[in-house]
């Protein structure tokens, strides 16, 4: 048996600008304006599109943002980008993958409400590419293309969440495209080989939030809502098995960028052969609505781990709330099994900091890692300029009221802000002991 | 308390625990017919009458389903 092996290709981009021809020259992505709107706005639940450029740490706040997508392209071996999406569903993970580094696409837009109300809606966020907001979330260092779309009537939001997952998706394929001559600024090689030497066997429970469509995940294109624990390879993840969707802006949702550049995935990468064995990821979804259903969750995920012979498992969360309790009992039945197990995870610690701050947990949890306060209010300046709306939506269960984001803000809680809520703490901002 | 949640609302403190039907609707079901939904209904109230009628001397969990 070979190993699974992914040659991994970046293709670094300083500059993103609009001109004649989509290509790539040098560091400078060329986009042809006109040929990428016609592509991002095909389906018929859009009435258009506004293509706009963000930079790098440009003061400027981009307002209701459903997904963001990293550029890739596979260009060897066997398997498509997107499987169960934008190509077939094959075996991905090996050959060549091209990736632009420094440069992701925004899907956004005020999907319409259509009456919805209460928790599920599409609620909207924010999203600052300087300030202070800008180290809540990993994308104010690259260059972003913003698809901001307007929506046609008579469509329901399933047909919204497709398009605007699929639009994003074939945007990022055909940016990547354009590296194809290129030559790499980086080459990865990424295998999961066995170590020389006997080193710790460690798994990464990584829970995924699919709760309908306004907060969903895909698996190979399939809707994650009734997921049982599935056993994944990280180099599936390159290749875009894994994706976001959801019509929701909340701060608590995995963009597809963050399944492609997991940060606890590349850290374990990184680290294998030397420090530990990686032994691969369990996939598993929170938010079952039975104490039964959350049991087997947590059985079927201490399962995994010890068939794949871990001796430690890192968890983190899929959005907010009761999901903390699959995880839990997770990590009981795996401690209860010698397998030792950290979490990271956000606080509900209320706006001060000072409450109880996770809405169940078990003695065996003895090792977590906090990535901040989900419920510290937010206060942000003014942006020199708006990609989008002046005003976003909030308080769904009155029906909505405009709130102005064309000066300065202040969110009440952080689950508003997108990506600030984000379950692998990605960002710059960090806590010192007192 | 009723709840879908019984374990966790033990660990909070919770003496008297009624099972609840799920998290997005404890004291309902909203897939059952009305004359369905009206017992179920009446069950978690019985329960939770009971469960106030009772004496404890440890937490204890009450099912709806019980006499």
């Amino acid at each position: 048996m070979t190993t699974k092996t992914l040659e991994l290709r970046t293709f670094d981009v300083d500059r993103v600008v609009f001109g004649d021809r989509t290509a790539l020259e040098g560091r400078t992505l060329v986009l042809d304006r006109d040929e990428i709107a016609t592509l991002a706005a095909s389906d018929p639940a859009f009435a258009g599109v506004d293509v706009i450029l963000v930079k790098p740490h440009e003061s400027v706040r981009i307002p209701q943002i459903t997904d963001v997508v990293e550029p890739r392209v596979k260009s060897g071996g066997a398997g498509g980008i997107f499987p169960g999406l934008l190509s077939p569903v094959e075996p991905v993970g090996t050959g060549r993958t091209d990736r632009l580094g420094g440069v992701a696409v925004v899907t956004a837009g005020a999907v319409p409400w259509l009456g919805a109300k209460g928790l599920f809606v599409p609620h909207d966020s924010v999203l600052d590419m300087a300030g202070p907001g800008a180290d809540l979330h990993p994308y104010a260092d690259l260059q972003l293309v913003v698809l901001r779309f307007r929506f046609a009537d008579g469509v329901d939001h399933e047909g919204y969440e497709r398009a605007l997952l699929m639009a994003g998706e074939k945007v990022a394929r055909a940016l990547a495209l354009t590296a194809r001559d290129a030559e790499p600024t980086a080459v990865d090689m990424r295998a999961l080989a066995t170590p020389a030497v006997p080193l710790p066997r460690i798994v990464y429970a990584y829970q995924v939030q699919s709760q309908g469509v306004f907060l969903r995940s895909r698996l190979y294109g399939r809707v994650l809502d009734e997921l049982q624990p599935s056993l994944l390879h990280p180099n599936e993840l390159a290749d875009g098995a894994l994706t976001s969707g959801g019509l929701g802006g909340h701060g608590a949702k995995m963009h597809t960028w963050m399944h492609q550049n997991n940060a606890l995935v590349e850290r374990l990468m990184a680290g294998h052969g030397t420090r530990w064995d990686f032994a691969g990821i369990v996939l598993h979804r929170g938010h079952f609505y039975l104490y039964e259903d959350k049991q087997r969750v947590g059985l079927r995920i201490a399962e995994s781990a010890t068939l794949l012979g871990a001796q430690g498992a890192v968890f983190t969360l899929g959005g907010a709330g009761n999901n903390v309790t699959e995880v839990m009992l997770a990590i009981q039945e795996c401690e209860r099994r010698g397998i030792k197990t950290v979490l990271i995870t956000w606080e509900h610690a209320g706006p001060d900091g000072s409450d109880y701050p996770l809405p169940f947990a078990v003695p065996d949890a003895v090792a977590i890692v906090s990535t901040g306060n989900l419920d510290e209010p937010l206060t942000l300046p003014a942006m020199a300029r708006v990609a989008g709306d002046p005003a976003i939506r909030v308080r769904p269960e009155i029906g909505g009221v405009p709130f102005p984001i064309d000066a300065g803000i202040v969110l009440e809680r952080r689950t508003f802000y997108a990506g600030a809520a984000n379950p692998l703490g990605f960002g710059r901002s960090g806590s010192v002991e007192s | 308390m009723i709840t879908a949640l019984g374990p966790v609302a033990q660990e909070l403190g919770a003496n008297r625990v009624v099972r609840g039907v799920k998290i997005p609707h404890p004291c309902g079901d909203p897939t059952l017919e009305p004359t369905g939904d009206h017992a179920l209904r009446v069950g978690l109230a019985r329960a939770a009458l009971r469960a106030l009628a009772t004496k404890l001397d440890a937490a204890m969990m009450f099912d709806r389903a019980a006499p």
